[in-house]
C-alpha cells in the first residue's frame, strides 16, 4: 500500500514536470545576417540593436530591420496572434515589446530612419534621453499612437536650405549649425556604443 | 657608480625628450600645416603611420608608393573646407570599431584620384559634402561598413571606382543629384543603395555577385541607364535591382543577367522600364503591391519565370519580347495578336509555404494553375508581345561543339556495350 502511494506520488511529479515542459514561452530566434530580410522593406537585417521580431502563433518568426517596419506590419495585420520582440539598445538582449521603453529622437540613425530605439529598463532610456537633446521617452502603449514619421520631414527642410544656399549667407550659417548638431549627436551615440 | 648614473641620466633624458621625437616622426601633418593655400605637397614613397587633418585648399600627391595607415578611432584622413585634392595615395584604416573610417569628407569641391583605400569598416564617408569627385580609385573592405557612405551630400561624382567586399558599395541617404558612373561593384551586400535620395543618376556601372545589385528605397526620379547587373544570386534574397517605394525611376538599356530576380518592384509606382535585357534569371521581373509602372520593349530570354505579379494592378505592360510566349502576327506589324500572361499562382503558393517550390513546373501544379485561375487583376499581361527581340542577345554557341563530341562518345560507348554483350554469348 505504502509503495503504491509512493508510485502515485512519483507519477504526479512526472506529470507536473511534463506539463511544465509543454508550457514553454515563445522565444525569439537569432538573426542570421546572411539570409534574414525585413518582412516589410526587404532590407537585410543586421544583427544589431535595431533588429526586431514577431513570432506568430504557428511558430513562424519574422524579422524586421527597424521597429518602425514592425509596426507597419502590425498595423496591416492587426488580427494576427503574435508575440513581438525588440532589443536593448546597449546589450542587444531580446525583450518583449510591452516590457520595453522606447526613445524617439530624430537625430538617431536607424536602418529605415524611423529614429526609434528601445531599452530594457526605463532608467537607461531616460539617461539616454537626458544625454541626447530632442529625445522623447515612450512606452509600448504610447508607441501604438506614434505617427512613425520618418526623417523625410527633416529632409524636406534640408532641401529648402540647400536651395537657398546660394542666395543668403544667413541660411548658410543655420546650415552649418545644424551640421554641428548632427555630428554632436552622432558622437554621443558612438560613445554609448563603446561603453558596451 | 658614476658611469651608471650617467647611463641612467641619458636614458631618462631620452625618455623625456621622446615626445618631441614622436612629433618629428609625424612629418606629413607638419608639411600640411606649413604648406600655403593652393600648394602641391608631394609625399615621398614609404609607409606613414599617422592621421591627417586637412582643412585648407591644398593638393597631396604621392610620389611613388605612399601608404598612410592608422588604427586609431579618428579617420586616417579628415577633409573639410574646399578644394582639397588627394592623388596616388594608399590609405589604410586597420581599426575594428563600428564607425572606423579611412577618409572622412565634409565641405565642397574636393577631388580624390587614383587612391587605394583599405578598410575594416567604412571606406569614405561624405557628411554634408557637395561637389566632391572621387575617381579611378579602389576601395576594399571586410564586408562591414560601406565603401562610400553619403549623408546629406549632393552633386557629387563617383567615377571608375572598383569597390569590393563591403556592406554597401555606394550608400546614399538624403543625398540628391549625385552621379555614379562606370563603377565596378562586387562581392558586397548591396552594390548601390539609395535611401530617401532623389534625382540621382546611375550610369554604365557593373554590379555583380552582390546580394542585391542596386537597391532604391524611398527615392524619386532616379535614372538607371546602361548598367549591368550580373550574377546577383548568392543569397536566397538576391536580386539585380530592387525598387521599394521608389517613384518615377527611369530604368533604361540595362542588362539583368543570371540574377535570382532581375528586377523586383514593391510598393512602387510610376517607374519606367524600357529596352532592358533580362536574361537567365530565376525570375525576370517580379512585382508586389506595385501599380502604375510601365514595362515596355524589354527582351526576356531564358528566365525560369519571366514575370510574376502579386497584388499589382494598373501596370502598363506591352511590346516586350518574351521567348516563352506563343506568338502569332497576322497583320505583320511586328506585334503578336495573342497577349502573354504571367500567372502569379506559383508565387502566391510558395509565399506561405516555401517548400512548395519543390513542385515547380510539376504537371499537377500546372494543372492546378489552369484550374484555379488567379483573379485577373493580379495577372501581369503583355497586351502586344513583340515578335522579335529589341536587341541582340548573344547565343551561347561555344559549348555546342563540345556537346556534339560528348553525344557521339556516349552513343559509341552504349553501342560498344551491346557489341561486347553479344560476343559473350
Amino acid at each position: 500500500m505504502k509503495r503504491n502511494r509512493f508510485n502515485l506520488f512519483g507519477l504526479a511529479i512526472i506529470i507536473l514536470l511534463l506539463a511544465a515542459c509543454g508550457n514553454d514561452e515563445v522565444q525569439p530566434v537569432d538573426i542570421n545576417e546572411a539570409t534574414d530580410t525585413c518582412e516589410v522593406c526587404n532590407m537585410q537585417v543586421a544583427n544589431d540593436q535595431h533588429a526586431t521580431q514577431i513570432v506568430l502563433e504557428n511558430g513562424k518568426s519574422m524579422v524586421f530591420d527597424d521597429v518602425g517596419c514592425m509596426y507597419e506590419w502590425i498595423s496591416n495585420n492587426s488580427d494576427e496572434k503574435k508575440t513581438a520582440f525588440v532589443r536593448d539598445y546597449h546589450d542587444k538582449e531580446w525583450i518583449l515589446v510591452d516590457e520595453a521603453t522606447f526613445v524617439y529622437n530624430p537625430s538617431v540613425k536607424t536602418p529605415m530612419a524611423y529614429n526609434m530605439i528601445s531599452f530594457k529598463d526605463t532608467a537607461s532610456a531616460e539617461s539616454f534621453a537626458a544625454e541626447n537633446e530632442g529625445s522623447t521617452v515612450m512606452t509600448a502603449n504610447e508607441l501604438a499612437d506614434h505617427s512613425w514619421e520618418r526623417n523625410q520631414e527633416m529632409m524636406e527642410k534640408h532641401k529648402m536650405e540647400d536651395h537657398s544656399h546660394s542666395h543668403s549667407e544667413e541660411m548658410d550659417e543655420n546650415h552649418n549649425e545644424e551640421s554641428e548638431n548632427h555630428s554632436d549627436s552622432h558622437e554621443a551615440n558612438h560613445d554609448d556604443e563603446s561603453h558596451e | 657608480m658614476n658611469v651608471l648614473k650617467v647611463i641612467l641620466a641619458t636614458l631618462l633624458a631620452s625618455m623625456v625628450f621622446s615626445p618631441s621625437f614622436f612629433e618629428a616622426s609625424s612629418p606629413l601633418q607638419m608639411k600640411i600645416d606649413e604648406a600655403p593655400v593652393g600648394a602641391i605637397v608631394e609625399i615621398d614613397a614609404g609607409e606613414y603611420e599617422e592621421t591627417l587633418v586637412i582643412s585648407k585648399p591644398i593638393t597631396l600627391v604621392g610620389n611613388g608608393e605612399v601608404r598612410i595607415k592608422s588604427c586609431e578611432a579618428e579617420p586616417v584622413i579628415a577633409i573639410s573646407g574646399e578644394d582639397v585634392t588627394l592623388k596616388k595615395i594608399t590609405v589604410e584604416h586597420c581599426g575594428y570599431e563600428e564607425e572606423d573610417t579611412a577618409i572622412y569628407i565634409t565641405g565642397s569641391n574636393h577631388r580624390m584620384e587614383e587612391l587605394i583605400i583599405e578598410t575594416r569598416r567604412y571606406g569614405v564617408k561624405l557628411d554634408q559634402a557637395n561637389g566632391v569627385t572621387i575617381k579611378d580609385s579602389e576601395i576594399i573592405g571586410m564586408k562591414r561598413g560601406n565603401g562610400i557612405d553619403l549623408w546629406q551630400s549632393n552633386q557629387n561624382t563617383f567615377e571608375a571606382l572598383r569597390i569590393a567586399s563591403v556592406s554597401d558599395g555606394i550608400y546614399l541617404e538624403q543625398s540628391n543629384e549625385n552621379l555614379i558612373y562606370k563603377n565596378n561593384l562586387e562581392n558586397s551586400r548591396y552594390g548601390m543603395h539609395l535611401m530617401y535620395s532623389n534625382d540621382n543618376v546611375l550610369r554604365d556601372n557593373l554590379s555583380s555577385s552582390n546580394i542585391t545589385g542596386t537597391m532604391l528605397m524611398e527615392t524619386e526620379r532616379t535614372t538607371v541607364h546602361g548598367n549591368a547587373f550580373l550574377a546577383n544570386k548568392n543569397s536566397v534574397n538576391a536580386q539585380g535591382l530592387l525598387l521599394y517605394e521608389a517613384y518615377e525611376t527611369e530604368v533604361i538599356e540595362n542588362e539583368f543577367i543570371s540574377n535570382r530576380i532581375g528586377v523586383y518592384i514593391e510598393k512602387a509606382g510610376n517607374n519606367h522600364l524600357e529596352s532592358n535585357k533580362i536574361r537567365d534569371n530565376f525570375i525576370g521581373v517580379q512585382m508586389k503591391n506595385a501599380s502604375d509602372n510601365k514595362i515596355t520593349r524589354n527582351t526576356f530570354v531564358g528566365n525560369v519565370n519571366e514575370a510574376q505579379a502579386i497584388e499589382s494592378s494598373k501596370n502598363e505592360v506591352n511590346q516586350n519580347y518574351w521567348d516563352a510566349a506563343s506568338k502569332v502576327d497576322v497583320d505583320g506589324n511586328g506585334e503578336s495578336e495573342i497577349s502573354y500572361t504571367a500567372d502569379p499562382y506559383f508565387l502566391t503558393l510558395t509565399t506561405d509555404v516555401p517548400e512548395y517550390q519543390l513542385f515547380f513546373q510539376a504537371p499537377g501544379l500546372i494543372l492546378l494553375q489552369n484550374l484555379l485561375k488567379s483573379p485577373p487583376e493580379q495577372l501581369l499581361t503583355d497586351s502586344a508581345p513583340l515578335m522579335e527581340m529589341t536587341m541582340e542577345v548573344e547565343k551561347e554557341t561555344s559549348s555546342s561543339l563540345g556537346l556534339w563530341v560528348m553525344s557521339i562518345v556516349m552513343i559509341g560507348a552504349s553501342f560498344s556495350l551491346f557489341i561486347i554483350g553479344r560476343k559473350r554469348r
